[in-house]
């Protein structure tokens, strides 16, 4: 059966990260980011200069330039879609607060 | 998930794209019937309370009890919340403004309750019903959940006592819980047997559907 479907959907749950720009206080303090982007993949890399770097996988990753429009297009119009034909659907949207949930 | 005006998230986005699909939906065969109905509550300490339904708080401190409304199961519509309401609309500003009533009635509440509602997770719930006036035979149901998380940062135990504690306490064991079911669900999905613990938390209870 897993060879019949298609990538990133033979779990049904995907997990997409979305990064935040920097808000006022931050861009004061001249804060620089932690955070890497590559194609399928997000690296922390630790702001303290020692090289020490950790890498997490996700089916989806959105960065500080990504706009609602494109999370609407990936993440909310297929769930809407597969409504209608009678799949229920969730999205949870988790993070600290103030990292942009509302958003 | 709700953006701003201009820069509008996910709830906006999905309230007007599911009306217009109806829209389209019905052009293109009249004899379709649609019936969209939405409930919006919120979990705070393992307690739910209905966010349509600001009385549901005041009758529920009166009693004295902990208050917040049940999770029942039905034998053949599975788990559901009792008491909590749902409402029908039939168009987009009909259903922001419910989504609008409901967020204005959980920071009311949560500053009652001396909390923040950054310290409950709040569920908001997308009913759609088709029919086709032609063809008995079709009736589809589906349910759209969207979970606003109550915040992952860890609360600190140390300088935290009592009510704050506990919230903190309750928080972490939820979310800790979700990522068991989804686990769980994770693992059944790729055809291994996995026991999915739905009844750990109320949060995972209340999103579960029945298996066919």
């Amino acid at each position: 059966m897993d060879e019949d479907l298609a990538k990133g959907e033979d779990t049904n749950v995907r997990v997409a990260v979305r990064c935040r720009p920097f808000n006022t206080k931050e861009k004061a303090n001249g804060e620089t980011s932690c955070v890497r982007i590559s194609t399928d993949h997000l690296v922390l890399v630790n702001p303290n200069g020692s090289g020490e770097e950790h890498n997490f996988a996700f089916d989806l990753i959105f960065d500080q330039n990504s706009r609602q429009q494109s999370l609407w297009e990936s993440i909310g119009d297929p769930i809407l879609l597969k409504a209608f034909s009678g799949y229920n659907g969730t999205i949870f949207a988790y993070g600290q607060t103030g990292s942009g949930k509302t958003w | 998930m709700q953006g701003a005006e201009g820069n509008e998230g996910i709830i906006p986005r999905m309230n007007n794209a599911l009306f217009a699909k109806i829209g389209v939906e019905k052009s293109a065969h009249p004899s379709l019937l649609f019936l969209v109905t939405v409930s919006y509550f919120e979990i705070y300490n393992e307690v739910i309370f209905d966010l349509l339904d600001p009385s549901d708080r005041k009758k529920h401190k009166q009693a004295g009890s902990k208050g917040g409304l049940e999770i029942k199961e039905h034998p053949v519509l599975g788990v559901y919340v009792k008491g909590l309401q749902e409402i029908v609309v039939d168009n987009p500003s009909k259903l922001q403004e419910i989504i609008d009533q409901g967020m204005s009635n959980r920071t009311v509440a949560s500053t009652q309750m001396n909390a923040d509602s950054s310290r409950s997770h709040s569920v908001f719930q997308i009913t759609l019903h088709q029919k086709d006036a032609e063809d008995e035979t079709k009736n589809v149901f589906a349910k759209v959940n969207l979970v606003d998380l109550a915040g992952s940062e860890r609360v600190k135990s140390t300088g935290a006592s009592g009510a704050t504690l506990k919230e903190g306490a309750n928080i972490n064991k939820s979310l800790s819980e979700l990522g068991n079911v989804i686990n769980a669900l994770v693992e059944q999905a790729k055809g291994k047997r996995a026991f999915v613990p739905y009844r750990n938390s109320k949060l995972t209870r209340v999103l579960q559907v029945p298996h066919d």
